[in-house]
């Protein structure tokens, strides 16, 4: 019996046979994740792991780890794989798949804290704070199919970022149990243990490191009292700056408090996305939407809103009635799984129920004061790409769904939240080779406007990760990266697959 | 939208856009109510799952030998993933999507038991139903002459109507759904409609030999079944089951200028019309489960409880799950006469119900009723479950 069956026989022993699953079809299940990595791919063997794990507690966290140092086996901690990249598999590793890890564990109503196992999926999370009379903060898009420690493996996104900030921020402490077994509490603040002044904040270390330093068992996360009122606002501007200066001054820092989230939209994706859902055709003239979330007391919601409906005149915004119905856009976040479905768009699925696309989504952070120059090379860059000039073979299978969506990120900062779409059955290798070509030209770009590659989405084709990481932090950046990963895994067995 | 019965048979390889569909998404929004994943917490038991396995039987990664019994039937074709699914969310597909153009777990599932059935891997207890169904038209192994023995005793006269009561294949042959169908009968009565059952001619009208992924029965029964429905006249149909109901609409184009109706729109009918009158209290709290191939498949859910609102004395209240949220009672696909280790869909059901404090469980499917029923026994709890139509009997 070799190295991995001895380990997977152990790991059934330790925590339950019916909590390990060794089938091939179990396994080919397990082995990627909503990621494009996939995509670079024709042999998907590559990650398929040599079994899925399915602990209930931490003890068994523990028991799984230590089975598989000492056996040298890699581990790789799953979620609801919805992610665009690190939750793929390795061949020969062991899946660690958080669901049965579905216990909130404590809430502390008067401290706005809540501690929960890493399994528990999102709606169940806000369901349960709902339940009590609060509000999340922790808002992804996919809150049916998250789990809770994804958000701080992926560093997450969430929907009122300009006011409350990433999962980064919103995570108070976290249970991680080590590549040596050891269970170790990191935090800070008032939700666990904290740092004091003095020290490393470790539990940075561990937020967007994507399973390669420990795995994640328990959080505990800050949440809100209900908000007492909101007001959605949406004007729409015929030209680009416009609508980007409207974003830019209603995200001005100022406003953050009651303006919890922004966010531009353009013509090339609106056009198509009101297809899948109606018969609506796009007024040309309307090169870009802009809508505002406000919230908060009402006095301070009524006093914005005017606020930004001054801003977004004074910039020649407007609403008409040949637009789309608000609600149409305003609950874009709220149903943006549905815009899974955007898939669709440019297929046979919308007219005949035949194959859907795949949705490639690539968002870069760029600073604001490059906002408006990068998103008019970034719309010549992207129409070159449909034309086929320089990648005849990629334009056949890869088009644009959305240039982008700018979104506030970090203050002083816009994740650009673009989509393309991929033919993936059809896209072969000298599409994939053409497709990492684009993906440096793109690259590029960003750099050049002093960007980086990972926003929401943080995607960097494997081949190309160590040189681009390299390039975005420098040599010593990375070294340090890789001294850390050394330190706590000298063994490598934390998702091995990330490049380090 | 009905399609042909040779269209409803759907290989992998016609299949394929809907598995790159899914597998291109992967938005996993069918997990998180998947009655199965809920009692297993085994992904590839799900829809997504079930589409990333097929995406490797199309590869060649895979091949039938690799599926094994829990894989192949476990799904009970509850429609929760083609409910939820983002590539079914298009225009195209919402308003003509059948069982070829839309993404589903149930669909995959049942191809998968087709393979199982080609390698002659069939689990005892379904290979038993299906020689049952195909020799005497009900799962039960029981002798089709007694669905004649029994309409006799329901006294229904010589009617000329071109109206029947399908029963379906599980009644007169199980005590609670043969029950459930005595009320049905007796409530028609009361409100003047006439009508015939066709007794032991009406076999399966292909909704178990779909679910059990037995395509050959399932040709057959249908053409049976369409053959006798022309040759009898019919006009009106009106269903017991909303699986009937379902393959009706779905698989039976030829029945299009039919009227093919579940039996809760009709009593709905006509208690709002006045032409059926309720009068006795039925003093119960009384929490009302959702069929799946009602409700989600044929966006059946308001009638049945404008019913039940209808009964004097009846609390209605809501479980947590419910609608469009319902949760399958575990009966479906082969789950009425086959158990999988691990899952009790039934039980986890009553456990819904108990939350609310419900004195009785009130259905609207013969199959609800007997895993529900069971539920309640295995939990030994003091709940009923009733069908609609019993409870509006002791109300008349």
């Amino acid at each position: 019996m070799d190295a991995t069956k001895e380990c997977i026989q152990e790991i059934k022993k330790a925590i339950g046979e019916e909590n390990v699953s060794d089938d091939k079809p179990s396994r080919i299940v397990h082995r990627v994740c909503h990621g494009i990595e996939s995509l670079l791919h024709e042999n998907l063997d590559i990650f398929t792991p040599a079994a899925v794990v399915r602990p209930k507690t931490t003890e068994d966290v523990v028991k799984i780890v230590n089975c598989a140092s000492k056996y040298e086996v890699g581990l790789v901690p799953q979620g609801g794989r919805t992610c665009t990249y690190g939750a793929e598999c390795v061949n020969g590793a062991i899946a660690i798949n958080a669901v049965r890890m579905d216990k909130i564990i404590s809430i502390d109503e008067v401290a706005y804290n809540i501690t929960a196992q890493a399994g528990v999926r999102l709606t169940d999370y806000i369901n349960f704070l709902n339940e009590r009379g609060f509000d999340t903060v922790e808002l992804p898009t996919m809150i049916k199919s998250s789990l809770m420690g994804s958000r701080a493996a992926i560093s997450g996104y969430n929907k009122w970022e300009t006011r409350w900030g990433g999962s980064k921020d919103n995570i108070k402490s976290m249970e991680v149990v080590l590549a040596n077994g050891d269970v170790v509490r990191v935090g800070h603040g008032s939700g666990g243990p904290s740092k004091s002044v003095v020290g490393l904040d470790t539990m940075g270390m561990f937020i967007g490191s994507r399973g390669s330093l420990g795995i994640i068992t328990e959080m505990t996360t800050r949440f809100i009292p209900k908000v007492p009122a909101y007001h959605y606002g949406i004007r729409a501007f015929t030209n680009l700056e416009d609508g980007l200066n409207a974003y830019l001054e209603l995200r001005n820092p100022l406003h953050a408090s009651a303006v919890w989230r922004t966010k531009a939209y353009h013509k090339w994706m609106l056009k198509q996305a009101v297809t899948t859902s109606s018969d609506f055709v796009w007024p040309e003239d309307v090169e870009m939407l802009v809508d505002y979330h406000i919230l908060g007391d009402p006095e301070v919601v009524d006093a914005m809103t005017r606020r930004s409906e001054e801003i977004c005149e004074k910039l020649n915004g407007f609403w008409r009635d040949d637009l789309p119905p608000t609600e149409f856009v305003g609950q874009m976040h709220n149903t943006m799984e549905k815009f899974m479905g955007m898939g669709a768009l440019q297929s046979e699925r919308l007219v005949s129920g035949g194959m859907g696309n795949r949705i490639v989504p690539l968002d870069a952070n760029i600073p604001n004061s490059h906002l408006i120059d990068f998103y008019k090379e970034y719309l010549d860059f992207l129409k070159d790409t449909e034309a086929g000039t320089t990648w005849p073979n990629l334009a056949k299978h890869y088009h644009v769904l959305s240039p982008g969506e700018p979104l506030p990120t970090e203050q002083g900062g816009t994740k650009f939240w673009a989509l393309m779409l991929a033919d993936s059955k059809n896209f072969d290798k000298q599409s994939i080779e053409e497709f990492k070509g684009w993906f440096r030209e793109y690259a590029e770009l960003i750099w050049k406007h002093e960007g980086s590659l990972t926003a929401t989405h943080g995607f960097i084709p494997k081949d190309m990760e160590v040189e681009f990481t390299k390039r975005e932090l420098g040599e010593t950046g990375y070294n340090l990266l890789k001294t850390i990963k050394k330190a706590l895994d000298p063994k490598n067995i934390m998702n091995p697959g990330l490049r380090f | 939208m009905a399609i042909k019965k040779e269209d409803a048979i759907v290989s992998i390889e016609e299949f394929e856009p809907q598995v790159w569909s899914c597998v291109n998404c992967y938005c996993g929004l069918c997990i998180e109510e998947c009655p199965v994943f809920t009692e297993t917490k085994r992904e590839a038991v799900t829809g997504r799952g079930m589409a990333l396995i097929a995406h490797a039987l199309l590869t060649g990664e895979l091949d039938a030998s690799d599926i094994d019994e829990d894989l192949a039937y476990s799904c009970t074709g509850c429609g929760w993933c083609e409910y939820t699914c983002a590539l079914n969310t298009p225009v195209f597909i919402q308003q003509t999507g059948t069982r070829r153009t839309r993404v589903s777990g149930a669909t995959l599932a049942e191809m998968f038991r087709m393979m199982k059935a080609e390698q002659g891997k069939v689990p005892k207890a379904v290979s038993d139903a299906l020689g049952s169904l195909l020799k005497s038209g009900n799962p039960y192994r029981k002798p089709k002459k007694g669905k004649d023995r029994w309409v006799a005793g329901l006294n229904l006269g010589d009617s000329e109507t071109d109206t029947i009561l399908y029963v379906g294949a599980t009644i007169p042959f199980e005590d609670r759904a043969t029950e459930m169908a005595e009320a049905i009968v007796d409530v028609l009565k009361a409100a003047g409609i006439q009508f015939n059952i066709l007794g032991s001619a009406e076999m399966d009208s292909g909704a178990f030999a779909m679910m059990m992924g037995e395509d050959g029965l399932f040709e057959e029964m249908t053409e049976r079944t369409e053959k006798l429905i022309v040759e009898k006249n019919v006009k009106t149909i009106i269903c017991v089951s909303p699986h009937d109901y379902d393959a009706f609409k779905a698989y039976y184009p030829a029945f299009e200028g039919l009227e093919i109706k579940h039996y809760t729109q009709v009593f709905d009918e006509l208690l709002a019309t006045g032409k059926l009158k309720l009068s006795k209290s039925v003093d119960k709290k009384i929490v009302y489960h959702d069929p799946c191939y009602l409700g989600r498949k044929n966006d059946i859910y308001e009638e049945p409880r404008n019913m039940l609102k209808r009964v004097p004395g009846v609390e209605l209240v809501e479980m947590e799950k419910n609608r469009e949220h319902t949760y399958c009672c575990g009966g479906g696909g082969t789950g009425l006469i086959h158990e999988i280790e691990n899952i009790r869909m039934n039980q986890t059901r009553v456990e819904h119900a108990k939350e609310q404090d419900a004195d009785c469980i009130a259905v609207a499917c013969p199959i609800c009723i007997q895993m529900l029923d069971d539920g309640v026994k295995s939990k030994n709890y003091k709940m009923e479950v009733k069908d609609i139509a019993q409870l509006l009997k002791e109300a008349l």
